[in-house]
């Protein structure tokens, strides 16, 4: 996948080129991945370390969350819903296990069949759910003591299931 | 008319409508006088960001036709979404022709935009950019936004393990 280190030298290198200051304005930096989709801003996570740093913030993966969760009362909900989410360990984690792949999941249903708005909140929703009982799942199943059912349990349910 | 000097010392007059696209320009005016100087902001800059505003200051200073507003009603309604799309198809087509332009002369369209307080602008280059990234690789990244990669190839590793899921095609 690398691509050769002298395409990248001698644009770097040309005379009277100006560096590009994305990098100089971090707080619109965040905003530009903000917009991005997860999958994206995961990658843009590894462009450098303060892309990295912004791709962490809670605050992103917030917004990328709520652009495809995001219902009539979301905003009212938010405060609470973020003290809810930080503690069962942040919207970074609840994109990675539940929204991201019921979008995938829905990306291949819509190619299949057309729009389904409603399906697609529906199941949005319950990526949410799912997430929850993992996370309650974790807190009181572990206690010490190693249960046979591991801890994503019930997070099969977030692998393709027909919900229609 | 309001007299905008760019920090090379260009003098521009614009309309009143126009540089109250500029929410800090409304402000400053609103308590000083009509010579506002901007020191960060080139002419080049400048130019293009007054070319901006006095498009959108023409389309907004006409009532939106019914279609359209009921289009706009509608679409600040329904799902929250990060930024407002602009409403008026025409518009929108002339902001897609002018946010093409390359990621230098972008970045500084919108550092002038946030500085002066034009969301609208702020918005459509943030949008544009967002969209330059979408879907790319890391190193396609880099290169064009001419960023170094300051990763160990280790830490470079762990971060791909890390983000694998990101990394698979779907």
């Amino acid at each position: 996948m690398r691509r050769p280190e002298e395409e990248e030298e001698e644009e770097r290198s040309s005379p009277g080129w100006r560096r590009i200051p994305i990098n100089d304005n971090a707080d619109l930096l965040a905003e530009i991945l903000g917009r991005l989709d997860g999958r994206s801003l995961a990658v843009a996570g590894c462009v450098c370390r303060l892309w990295n740093a912004l791709a962490r913030r809670e605050a992103v993966w917030e917004v990328v969350c709520y652009r495809h969760v995001a219902s009539a009362g979301a905003s009212a909900a938010a405060g609470g819903t973020r003290s809810v989410v930080a503690a069962l360990g942040g919207y970074r984690r609840l994109y990675r296990l539940c929204i991201g792949p019921a979008l995938d999941r829905l990306a291949g249903v819509r190619r299949r069949q057309g729009p389904a708005a409603a399906a697609r909140h529906v199941s949005l929703s319950l990526a949410l759910s799912l997430f929850s009982i993992d996370c309650y799942e974790r807190l009181g199943g572990g206690g010490g003591r190693q249960q046979q059912p591991p801890p994503t349990s019930l997070l099969f349910l977030g692998k393709p299931v027909d919900v229609s | 008319m309001i007299k905008l000097v760019s920090g090379d010392g260009a003098e521009f007059e614009v309309e009143e409508e126009v540089a109250f696209q500029s929410k800090i320009i409304k402000d400053i005016v609103a308590d000083a006088d009509d010579v506002i100087p901007l020191p960060t902001v080139s002419s080049k800059v400048l130019i293009q960001v007054i070319e901006y505003c006095r498009k959108h200051a023409a389309v907004n200073s006409f009532p939106l036709s019914p279609s359209s507003s009921a289009a706009a009603a509608a679409s600040s309604s329904s799902s929250i979404s990060y930024s407002k799309p602009v409403s008026d198809p025409a518009l929108r087509a002339w902001d897609n022709e002018f946010v093409k332009l390359n990621n230098s002369s972008l970045f500084d369209i919108v550092i002038a935009a946030n500085y002066l307080d034009i969301e609208e602008l702020v918005d459509l280059v943030l949008e544009t950019v967002a969209d330059r990234i979408k879907g790319k690789q890391a190193q396609e990244i880099r290169r064009q936004f001419n960023i170094e990669n300051d990763f160990t190839p280790e830490e470079e590793e762990a971060l791909r393990r890390e983000n694998s899921w990101a990394f698979q095609n779907n």
